[in-house]
Order: C-alpha cells, then sequence, then structure tokens
C-alpha cells in the first residue's frame, strides 16, 4: 500500500528562482527565491508563477516579461545553473529538482 | 667580442619601464611588443572608459582612441577618477588625454570629440586592432556592436549599474557571439535604467573596466580571451561573481549570421526608441492647465502651506525636500486607493493647509506628470485640482532657489 502510493505521488521540483541586474527590484527586492513546481514542469511554468506569485511591482513587469508572459523581455537572459537557456531547449527545457533558474537583466550604464 | 654589442627584444627605455609586467609568465616580451604596436579604441570617457583607459596607457598600448562627445560634471567625479575638479565643464576626452599623457608620454593618444553615429562610426573604429565599448546607452551599443563586426573588431564591452557589473568579449572566434545573437531586439526604453536615475558606485566600474584593460593585454599578448562566448557577473553588494556560458553565433543574426540583412550601420536611435547619451529625456503627458511653474508654486506657498505628493524614491527624498512635501513614490500612488492617499497627506498636514488643491512634485518633471495622471484616474477626490509642478525640483533649483541641493 505504502509503494503504491509513494509511486503514484508527483515529486515536486525545488527550484532556487534568481533575478540580477535589477529584475530583483520587481521581486520585493529579493535576489533570491525560493519556489516548488510540479514533476514535469518546464521553464516556461517558471516564468508564470513568477509573474504570479512573485512579482511585487506588477505595474512594471514589462521589466522581466512580455505582455503574455510567454517569453523574457527583450535584454533579459534566462540561465538554468549558470547556463544559457538558448543553450538549452529554451522555454521547454524541463526543470530538475534543485536546478537554479535566473533572470539576468542586462545593464547598460558606464 | 665588442663591449658595446647586445641583442635585445626590448629597447632600453621599454625594457626600464615595463619590466614588471615583461616579467609576468605568458605576457613577456612578446605581449610587450605587440602592445607598443597596439591600436585600441575606447568609447566612452565615463566610469569604465577611465580605469580601462588608464591601464591600457599604463601597460604601453601603442595608440589609443578615446570617443566621447560630453564634458565632465562634478557628479562623474565620484567614478571617472582619471578626471579632476579643474576639468569640469571642460571636454572628457581632453581630460582623459592630458590623464593619459601624464602617466605615459611614449604612447600616441587620439581624441575623438563626438557622439559616436551611424555616419562617423565605420571611419573611426576602423582606424583600430580592438574597441573597448564603455559606453552609458543601448543605442550606442548595438551601433558599436554591428561596426564591430562590419570591420571585423573584437568588442570588449563592459556595463555597470548600482551595486552590478558585467563584462563580456563579443564577437571573437569563429563561434563568438556578438551583442545582436544575444539580443536581436532592443530593450524597452521605458525598462532601461541608466546611472543617472539609478546610480552606480564607483569601486564597481573601476572593476569592470580593469578586467575589460586585462582583456584587452591577453589579446595583445596572443592568449586566449576569457570571456569570449561567455557572461561575467559581478555583484559587489554581495560581493559575489560568476561567469557563465552563453549560446554561440546565431546563423540567423542580421549582421553576424550567415545571411546578415545589416550591410551597414542603421539608425540606432530610431532602432532603440532612446537617445544615445544617458541624459534623462523630458516628456509631455499634461495639459497646461494641469502644470503649474516653480515661479506658480512659490507664490503659491508663500501665501500658505500646500499638500505636496513628492514621488521620487526614498533615498533621493532623504537628500533634500520641499517640508510640505509627503514622500509617495509612483508605485505606491498606483497601489493606493484615493482614501488611504487623503489619509496619508492628512497625516503630514497642518491646520493652516490649502486643502483645495494638491500638487505632485519629482526630480525633473516626468515621473509628477504620470502621478497626475495616476491620481486622476482613480478619481473620488476632495480636491478642486491636481497638479503637477513642472520642472521638478531641478528646475526649482534653477529658478527658485540656488541652494536646494540638486543631483
Amino acid at each position: 500500500m505504502m509503494n503504491y502510493k509513494v509511486a503514484v505521488e508527483k515529486m515536486s521540483l525545488n527550484i532556487k528562482v534568481e533575478f540580477s541586474g535589477g529584475s530583483e527590484f520587481l521581486v520585493d527586492g529579493k535576489k533570491v527565491h525560493q519556489m516548488t513546481f510540479n514533476e514535469g514542469s518546464l521553464l516556461r511554468d517558471v516564468l508564470k508563477e513568477v509573474a504570479e506569485k512573485l512579482v511585487t511591482d506588477k505595474a512594471r513587469m514589462n521589466l522581466l516579461f512580455n505582455a503574455d508572459v510567454t517569453e523574457v523581455a527583450n535584454g533579459v537572459i534566462t540561465l538554468i545553473n549558470d547556463c544559457d537557456t538558448a543553450l538549452l531547449s529554451e522555454y521547454d527545457t524541463p526543470l530538475e529538482d534543485g536546478d537554479t533558474v535566473t533572470f539576468v537583466s542586462t545593464l547598460h550604464g558606464g | 667580442m665588442d663591449d658595446l654589442s647586445w641583442t635585445a627584444g626590448l629597447t632600453k627605455e621599454q625594457a626600464g619601464r615595463y619590466s614588471r609586467q615583461v616579467l609576468v609568465q605568458d605576457f613577456g616580451v612578446n605581449g610587450q611588443k605587440n602592445a607598443s604596436t597596439s591600436k585600441v579604441l575606447i568609447i566612452g570617457a565615463g566610469g569604465l572608459g577611465c580605469p580601462t583607459a588608464t591601464y591600457l596607457a599604463g601597460a604601453g598600448i601603442g595608440t589609443i582612441g578615446i570617443v566621447d562627445y560630453d564634458t565632465v560634471s562634478l557628479d562623474n567625479l565620484h567614478r571617472q577618477v582619471a578626471h579632476r575638479e579643474q576639468a569640469v565643464g571642460t571636454s572628457k576626452v581632453e581630460s582623459l588625454k592630458i590623464m593619459l599623457n601624464s602617466l605615459n608620454s611614449s604612447i600616441k593618444i587620439i581624441t575623438h570629440e563626438a557622439t559616436l553615429n551611424s555616419k562617423c562610426a565605420m571611419e573611426i573604429v576602423k582606424l583600430y586592432d580592438i574597441v573597448c565599448d564603455c559606453s552609458d546607452n543601448a543605442a550606442t551599443r548595438y551601433l558599436i556592436n554591428d561596426v564591430c563586426v562590419l570591420l571585423d573588431k573584437p568588442l570588449v564591452s563592459g556595463s555597470a549599474l548600482r551595486w552590478d557589473g558585467q563584462l563580456t568579449v563579443y564577437h571573437y572566434g569563429k563561434e563568438g557571439p556578438c551583442y545582436r545573437c544575444l539580443f536581436p531586439s532592443p530593450p524597452d526604453p521605458s525598462t532601461v535604467t541608466n546611472c543617472s536615475e539609478g546610480g552606480v558606485l564607483g569601486p564597481v566600474v573601476g572593476v569592470i573596466g580593469s578586467m575589460q584593460a586585462l582583456e584587452v593585454l591577453k589579446m595583445v599578448a596572443g592568449l586566449p580571451c576569457s570571456f569570449a562566448g561567455k557572461l561575467f557577473l559581478y555583484d559587489g553588494r554581495s560581493g559575489s561573481t560568476r561567469t557563465i556560458v552563453l549560446r554561440k553565433r546565431s546563423p540567423r543574426c542580421a549582421v553576424c549570421g550567415d545571411e546578415p540583412s545589416i550591410t551597414a550601420p542603421i539608425d540606432y536611435e530610431l532602432f532603440c526608441g532612446a537617445g544615445a547619451h544617458d541624459k534623462i529625456e523630458r516628456i509631455w503627458l499634461l495639459e497646461q492647465n494641469e502644470r503649474v511653474s516653480v515661479e506658480e508654486y512659490r507664490d503659491i506657498r508663500r501665501i500658505a502651506r500646500p499638500l505636496l505628493i513628492d514621488t521620487r524614491p526614498p533615498i533621493e527624498f532623504e537628500i533634500a525636500h520641499l517640508p510640505e512635501a509627503t514622500n509617495i513614490t509612483l508605485n505606491d500612488l498606483s497601489k493606493l486607493d484615493s482614501a488611504q492617499i487623503t489619509e496619508k497627506l492628512k497625516l503630514n498636514a497642518t491646520e493652516n493647509d490649502q486643502k483645495k488643491d494638491l500638487f505632485v512634485i519629482c526630480h525633473r518633471g516626468n515621473d509628477s506628470q504620470r502621478a497626475v495622471k495616476i491620481i486622476k484616474e482613480k478619481g473620488n477626490f476632495e480636491f478642486l485640482s491636481v497638479r503637477d509642478v513642472s520642472g521638478g525640483y531641478d528646475e526649482w533649483a534653477t529658478k527658485v532657489n540656488p541652494n536646494f541641493p540638486v543631483y
């Protein structure tokens, strides 16, 4: 009985979500957040969850995401474990337990 | 043999001046000889350009070009450490040239006092072997990228804001991506924060500018470049650094791809929807009757203390504000309802206040207009009118009280 329960229960994925280069101001100024996702979640699910649950400054959401939160805004690079997600499967990259997802806003000042 | 004969890799002057870097394994005599014949262009004589140019001049890069259109201002000096107080108001390229010449009189410094644009960029960049992007705005960054790809020059790119710095080398080697491979479309101008708004700490640009100079020295010494296809992130606040692996050159890139659509510089201010500088652009959102000039506001407050909302971030409010001002940021204004806003104002009000009119002020008169719009959309206010103080504290300091601290 116990074994059966373990088999059907979906494992949850612990994901660290980080913000850098100014995007942290949208999420209460905190650079590191912990989130949990269902097994089988993709990078695109992180975008939606971040927009829904972490972003406190909704008026400036366009700093991080496009209007329907399907992509990051121009000038933002998305990383999984310090690797550009363009080298992975972009928004279809599956999450693994313990992954770190980072949103880097590029800077223009100097 | 002749007492006076010798075989030399370097001249006596070079050996004497550069010995401490020539002694470094892998840089050596070869690195020094290459440095003396290298031509490096530094675009931007600001926070990044000052350390980059200073270290490259010290290292004996034979020809250093500097591009900048701007003049030195007092609020540059905390980070643009090659400029001196006496240079305030004078050309940045000239000021930097004087400093570099006094550090190393044996190298050639060429100044280009101009805004780098589509017309002049190709002519200037083609004179050099390596380009350092030390600029401060997106339009210039796209221009420099495209010109470096078109002329096949490696681009050492630095940027910084607040506590954060970033560094990468674009268009280096066969697989190295360019700026456009990473960012095919420019950022929405409303999302770009520059150093005049967000601020920046001097040592942060110092770290990134110094690293730009080091990448150049590796290139001239024929050593592999460390940040081609990689992005170095420096978080000065936590003291952490990380290097991330970027995508390869995109075959579909508009400028460095296999079938490029950009074969000559385009109009970058149009492309980015923003000017090629880091100054704040004035907006005009309100009707004339929704605004008061600083002189009108001065006359109003001489009669009685008005109700005034100051929309700046708390840090700026703390620098200086008018005594009647209540600090409610733009973000808070959009979240609060009209009853909550009225409540906040009353907490800060006195018996003698004029309660019929509400005024809004900010740094330069842009956010105050946005705030008036936000407040009016909420409705249900007891005020007869909501107006902004045109030009904000900057104009107040210029026209009413020159002692008011501006920044």
